[in-house]
């Protein structure tokens, strides 16, 4: 769909048209999607993301001017939406038995047979070791192929500290990753 | 060039963004540099195990899941048709802020550390009039204040309390009390006032037991008869309350007269 339509499409919506609104639905559902699972790594809180961050476009398109892309509003609101919901699993898990602590553990010391797990299961189970922002930067710039200026326009800061923190997460990944390394021949 | 230049423009080299110039830099530098070399080495391990990552996990769900969720949107749209209010909009942004922007957050929060710091230092220093109790002259005229606060509250008193003392109520009717209950809370508040202020042990004592009839009156209902009224004038009586309040008048004006002779 070209950038035209899109504005289009943004315009009807903001003057009230469902339709419109359906349409932006299903062009960027699935990218919104992507990327929330990227951050929180389960199908369904992804999903409910998906459905929350839409409810907040509806809900905020009024206010969205458009000097900026309508992909980095809304990656921005997904992002935030993403974190929202980790700080919330963190509350949760701190009162529970830490059950993600045991299996994160497993995974550094004990990581079973690969051959048993997909190389992208190895890869997603690292990429949630990593801290918050980096996470974010290698979510938003090597999953989803975003350029580092757009990064920095989602996450409001220099390109320079997109730069440093996906520096020190691909380092923490690689350190992560490392025994995928020896265990192959 | 520097270790620190070169771990800098490290991740563009890697990733081959840089200019032919600037890359032909950074080689010159990793074919010299052992530490430099093994953190690139590192870094292209990292980006080259991200890779495997493109496929897309929407892609594991069906057309007609897809299909759902849109739907599950709409439904929620029409549930939660409620905006976020500002507050809580703003308090997004400011936790954006901080998270996203450490230094920026750092700075801020130090600076205005610093000027509540440099006020309050201010305030103790250049101003100690401000900070500093009040002295003899201003205590007098504090005291002043609330005494005519205290008179007024004794006169409005006064006349509640003769009104309910001469009001007539024939035999097996009822009268309209309203108007004097609601004069009554507000002396009630009134008295609540004074629980803070520094007033005289015996002006205290008075203004609680005038709050009791006071009290007693406010929950009154509406409309009375006699025996209602009688329990009221009993406390007013027994209490020889108008008595009382006039010669708490009688100190007050008479402490007034002495602090105005005093000032002249």
């Amino acid at each position: 769909m070209s950038a035209d339509r899109e504005r289009q499409l943004i315009l009807q919506t903001k003057d009230g048209n469902n339709d419109a609104f359906r349409d932006l639905v299903e062009l960027h559902m699935r990218q919104v999607y992507d990327l929330a699972y990227g951050f929180v790594n389960d199908h369904d809180d992804a999903e409910d993301i998906t459905q929350e961050v839409f409810v907040k476009v509806h809900n905020s398109i009024g206010s969205f001017r458009q000097e900026a892309e309508f992909s980095t509003w809304l990656y921005r609101i997904t992002t935030n939406a993403s974190l929202d919901r980790l700080k919330q699993r963190r509350r949760k898990t701190k009162r529970q038995v830490p059950l993600e602590e045991s299996e994160t553990m497993q995974l550094a010391t004990n990581p079973g047979p690969i051959e048993n797990l997909d190389l992208s299961m190895h890869i997603e189970r690292a990429l949630h070791e990593l801290p918050t922002l980096q996470r974010a930067v290698v979510i938003l710039r090597h999953i989803d192929g975003l350029p580092t200026r757009k990064v920095s326009e989602i996450l409001k800061c220099s390109e320079g500290t997109v730069k440093t923190h996906l520096h020190r997460g691909l380092k923490k990944m690689r350190t992560l990753l490392q025994y995928l390394k020896e265990d192959r021949p | 060039m520097k270790h620190r230049d070169v771990r800098r423009f490290l991740y563009d080299y890697a990733r081959g963004d840089l200019d032919a110039g600037q890359a032909r830099r950074i080689e010159e530098h990793l074919a010299g540099c052992d530490r430099c070399y093994a953190e690139f080495q590192i870094l292209k391990e990292g980006m080259r195990l991200v890779q495997p990552m493109k496929s897309r996990p929407s892609e594991r769900r069906s057309d007609a899941h897809w299909h759902n969720v849109g739907l599950k949107i709409e439904h929620r749209i029409r549930e939660a048709n409620v905006r976020r209010p500002v507050r809580y909009r703003l308090w997004q942004e400011a936790e954006w802020f901080f998270l996203f922007r450490r230094p920026y957050a750092i700075a801020l929060t130090t600076s205005t550390a610093m000027v509540v710091l440099a006020a309050i230092l201010w305030f103790a220093k250049v101003r100690p009039e401000l900070v500093e109790p009040a002295g003899p002259a201003m205590l007098e005229t504090q005291a002043q204040t609330v005494n005519e606060e205290l008179g007024d509250y004794f006169r409005k008193s006064k006349i509640l309390l003769v009104e309910i003392s001469n009001l007539s109520v024939p035999e097996g009717q009822r009268v309209d009390l309203s108007v004097e209950r609601q004069a009554a809370r507000a002396l009630i508040r009134q008295a609540r006032y004074f629980e803070q202020r520094p007033i005289d042990a015996r002006s205290q004592q008075l203004v609680k037991t005038l709050e009791r009839i006071l009290i007693e009156l406010a929950n009154m209902e509406d409309h009375v008869d006699l025996p209602d009224v009688e329990i009221v004038r009993g406390g007013i009586h027994q209490e020889n309350m108008l008595f009382k309040i006039r010669m708490a008048e009688v100190d007050l004006n008479r402490s007034a007269r002495f602090v105005s002779s005093k000032q002249d």
